[in-house]
C-alpha cells in the first residue's frame, strides 16, 4: 500500500514556484502579443472609387501594419486578428510585401481567397492574379522556385460591399498560411 | 514603529510621490468625468448653488485646491457656473488646483495603507512589500490624478480602516467609537458607496460581543459612532447650503420655492434652513439617479461593466487619448493585471480558508490573523453583492474600495501562510515575496504609458493586450 504525507511538501517552494510562474506568465503575455515583422501591410485608402486592380487611386490615407499571417477574414470592414478591426470597408488598396527562404528547389502552391481582387507576384514576376471585384472565392497557382530567397508581394483592392483576403501556400499536401512557416520554406523577419 | 519602520515609509512616501504626485497636472486636458466635478467645484469658489447626486466632499476639495493654488486667477471661468458638464475649457487653463487633492490623497494613502498592513501584521518589512499593491497600481494612480473622488474616498475608508484595525484588540473607549464615526462620515460625505465603511462597527460590536457579551458600552459607542458619521456628514452638507448663495441663469435645481427664497434673502448659512435644503438636494439625488442609465452592453462604446466581471480587470476606459502621426498617447483605466491577479488569488484563498474553517473544521493557525481575513472577506463579499443590487451603469473604478480590499487579503493570507517563515527571516520566502515585488513594479512600468500619457505606436498597444476582455482598443 502507498501511503503520503502533505507535510513532506515545503510549502516555501510552492511560494516560490508561484512567484516563477508569475515572470513566465509575464514574459509569455509579452511575447505571445509582440508582432513579428513577418509580413508589411501598407494600407492606402482612396477617396476616388476603386473598380479594379489597377484603378489610380487618390490617396488620403496610409497606414503600414506589421503582421504575421496573411489573414484578413472576409466581412464588412477589414479585420485582422493582431489588431481587431482596422475601420477599413471600401475603396482601398493593400500592398503585401515579405520575404521566404526556401531550403530547397521545389513546387509551392500559392492560394489566394479574396474579395475582391488581387496580384501576386513572386521575385517580382506576376504568378497569378484577378483584376476585378469579385465575392470571396478562390484562385490558386503552382510554381516551381529554386533554393533560397525569395520575395513576396501582393497588391489587392476593395471595391464596396464585403470584403476580405485569406492568403495560403501548400507544399506536398500540407497547407500554412502565407507568413507561416512550412517544411522547407521560413519567412523571414524584416 | 521603530526607527526602521518610520524609514521604510518615508521611502515609500518617496516612491509615492514619483508613482502618484510628481506632474499631477499633466496632460493638461481634461477627462473623464472631470468635466462635471471641476463645474461643481467652481460653484464653491464663486458662491453658486447647485445640487447634484454624489455628496459634497469631494468637489470641495477639488475646489480648494483650486482657491490655495489659484492658477487660473487670471483665467474667467464664469461660464463653467452656467453649467453641470463644461464643454469647452477655456485655453491655456491649469489643472494643477483642481487636481490637487485628489492627488495629495492619493499620494498619502501610500502611508495609510503602509499603516493598515502594519497594524494587521506588525511586520513592517511585510507591511512595506505589502504596499507596493497600492503603490504600483496603474488604475488606481489614472484615477487619482484627475480632478476626480474615488482618491479623497480612499484615503477617508483607508482612515476608518486603519483605525478598526489599531482598536480592534483593545478595549475601545468611547472616543474611540467617535474617531470611527468621523472617519466613516468623512468618507460617506464623498461618495455614498462608502458606507461599506459602515461595516467595520459591526465588526467591532461582533468582537466585543463574543469577547465580553452583551454590553451597555457597546450600544453607547454604536450611538456615539452614529452621532460621529452624522454630524460630519450633514455639516458637510451645512457648508455646502452655507456656500451656495446665489442662482446663476435660472438654474434652480428643481430647488422648491421655500429654498430659493432662502437664496434669496440670503440666508443660506442659517441653521434653522438647514432641513428645507437637505430635502430638496436629497430629493434632487433620488431623481438623478433615477436618470442614469442602465448597463447596455450592446451599445457601441459603451464604457459600463458588469460588476462581476471587475475583479478580472473588465473592462478598460479609454480616458483619453491624443494621435501624433503612428503614436498615440493615452489615458487609460487599465490595472496592473499582476496587482489584479494578485488581490483575485487573495480573495479566492481567502474565501477557501474561511470555509475551510467554519464548514471543514481546519483548525485556526493564528486566530487574529483568521478574523481579519474572514472580516475583510466579509467586506469584500458584501459590498460587491450590494453594488449587483444597483441598477444604474456601473464602471471598473467602482472596483476601487473592493479591490483595496483584496489588497489587504492578500497580505494577511501570505502572513496566514508563512508567519513563522516570515518572523525568522526565511530566505526561500522573503526571495519569493521580492520576486513577486518585482513582477508588480515591472508590470506598473509596462503599463505605464497608459498611465502617465506616454505615447505608443499600435503594435506597443497590442504588446500590452494580454486578455481580449480587457476590451483595450488601439486608436490608429
Amino acid at each position: 500500500m502507498t501511503t503520503g504525507n502533505s507535510k513532506l511538501f515545503d510549502k516555501r517552494y510552492g511560494l516560490l514556484l508561484f512567484a516563477i510562474a508569475l515572470w513566465v506568465w509575464i514574459g509569455y503575455s509579452i511575447a505571445s502579443h509582440t508582432t513579428h515583422h513577418i509580413i508589411k501591410a501598407t494600407i492606402i485608402q482612396s477617396s476616388k472609387p476603386i473598380r479594379s486592380i489597377d484603378d489610380p487611386l487618390v490617396p488620403i490615407k496610409k497606414e503600414v501594419l506589421w503582421i504575421d499571417k496573411l489573414y484578413f477574414p472576409k466581412g464588412n470592414e477589414l479585420r485582422h486578428p493582431l489588431y481587431g478591426y482596422l475601420g477599413y470597408r471600401h475603396d482601398f488598396v493593400i500592398f503585401f510585401d515579405a520575404k521566404f527562404y526556401l531550403a530547397k528547389q521545389e513546387s509551392v502552391r500559392f492560394i489566394i481567397y479574396s474579395d475582391d481582387g488581387f496580384r501576386l507576384k513572386i521575385d517580382g514576376k506576376e504568378v497569378m492574379e484577378y483584376p476585378k471585384d469579385r465575392p470571396f472565392s478562390k484562385s490558386e497557382k503552382e510554381v516551381v522556385l529554386p533554393k533560397g530567397e525569395h520575395t513576396l508581394y501582393i497588391k489587392y483592392f476593395q471595391g464596396f460591399g464585403q470584403l476580405g483576403i485569406v492568403g495560403y501556400y501548400q507544399e506536398g499536401s500540407k497547407r500554412h498560411l502565407i507568413g507561416q512557416d512550412g517544411e522547407a520554406l521560413h519567412f523571414e523577419e524584416q | 514603529m521603530n526607527k526602521r519602520s518610520f524609514l521604510l515609509l518615508f521611502f515609500l512616501l518617496l516612491l509615492g510621490f514619483f508613482t502618484y504626485f510628481y506632474n499631477y497636472w499633466n496632460p493638461p486636458k481634461q477627462f473623464w468625468d472631470e468635466n462635471y466635478h471641476i463645474a461643481s467645484a467652481q460653484k464653491y469658489i464663486d458662491r453658486v448653488m447647485f445640487m447634484e447626486p454624489h455628496p459634497p466632499l469631494g468637489k470641495m476639495l477639488i475646489a480648494l485646491g483650486e482657491v490655495l493654488l489659484h492658477p487660473n486667477k487670471n483665467i474667467d471661468k464664469s461660464s463653467f457656473d452656467r453649467t453641470d458638464y463644461i464643454k469647452h475649457f477655456p485655453k491655456g487653463m491649469s489643472f494643477a488646483g483642481y487636481r490637487l487633492f485628489p492627488a495629495l490623497f492619493a499620494w498619502l494613502n501610500v502611508a495609510l495603507f503602509f499603516l493598515i498592513l502594519y497594524e494587521l501584521t506588525k511586520n513592517d518589512l511585510l507591511a512595506f512589500f505589502g504596499s507596493f499593491l497600492y503603490l504600483f497600481d496603474n488604475a488606481l494612480i489614472v484615477h487619482s490624478r484627475a480632478a476626480m473622488l474615488e482618491s479623497i474616498q480612499l484615503f477617508f475608508i483607508f482612515g476608518a480602516i486603519w483605525w478598526f484595525v489599531k482598536k480592534y484588540d483593545s478595549p475601545k473607549s468611547l472616543k474611540d467609537y467617535l474617531i470611527l464615526g468621523i472617519w466613516s462620515g468623512l468618507a460617506i460625505a464623498v461618495k455614498a458607496n462608502s458606507a461599506i465603511v459602515l461595516l467595520l462597527l459591526f465588526l467591532w460590536l461582533l468582537k466585543d460581543i463574543r469577547a465580553i457579551g452583551v454590553k451597555l458600552k457597546e450600544f453607547v459607542g454604536a450611538g456615539i459612532y452614529a452621532l460621529g458619521a452624522v454630524a460630519i456628514f450633514l455639516g458637510v452638507f451645512y457648508l455646502h447650503f452655507a456656500l451656495g448663495q446665489k442662482i446663476v441663469d435660472h438654474r434652480t435645481y428643481a430647488a422648491s420655492p421655500k429654498y430659493q427664497q432662502i437664496i434669496k434673502n440670503h440666508q443660506t448659512a442659517n441653521p434653522a434652513n438647514f432641513l428645507v435644503m437637505l430635502k430638496d438636494n436629497l430629493k434632487y439625488m433620488e431623481n438623478y439617479e433615477k436618470g442614469v442609465p442602465k448597463l447596455n452592453l450592446c451599445k457601441p462604446g459603451e464604457n459600463g461593466s458588469l460588476f462581476i466581471g471587475w475583479p478580472l480587470g473588465i473592462k478598460a476606459i479609454n480616458y483619453r487619448w491624443e494621435k501624433h502621426g503612428s503614436q498615440v498617447q493615452y489615458v487609460y483605466l487599465q490595472g496592473n493585471p499582476v496587482a489584479w491577479m494578485l488581490g483575485l488569488i487573495g480573495v479566492v484563498l481567502s474565501v477557501a480558508l474561511v470555509l475551510a474553517v467554519w464548514i471543514f473544521g481546519l483548525p485556526v493557525k493564528n486566530r487574529r490573523t483568521f478574523e481579519f481575513i474572514a472580516s475583510f472577506t466579509f467586506v469584500y463579499i458584501s459590498y460587491m453583492i450590494a453594488v449587483g443590487q444597483i441598477p444604474r451603469v456601473m464602471y471598473l473604478y467602482h472596483y476601487f474600495i473592493p479591490l483595496t480590499i483584496s489588497y489587504i487579503l492578500v497580505v494577511l493570507v501570505l502572513y496566514y501562510l508563512f508567519e513563522e517563515q516570515i518572523k525568522r527571516g526565511d530566505k526561500v520566502v522573503w526571495g519569493s515575496i521580492t520576486l513577486i515585488v518585482a513582477a508588480i513594479v515591472f508590470a506598473w512600468w509596462f503599463y505605464s504609458p497608459f498611465t502617465y500619457y506616454k505615447p505608443l505606436n499600435t503594435e506597443q498597444f497590442n504588446k500590452r493586450v494580454w486578455f481580449d476582455y480587457w476590451q483595450l482598443k488601439a486608436i490608429r
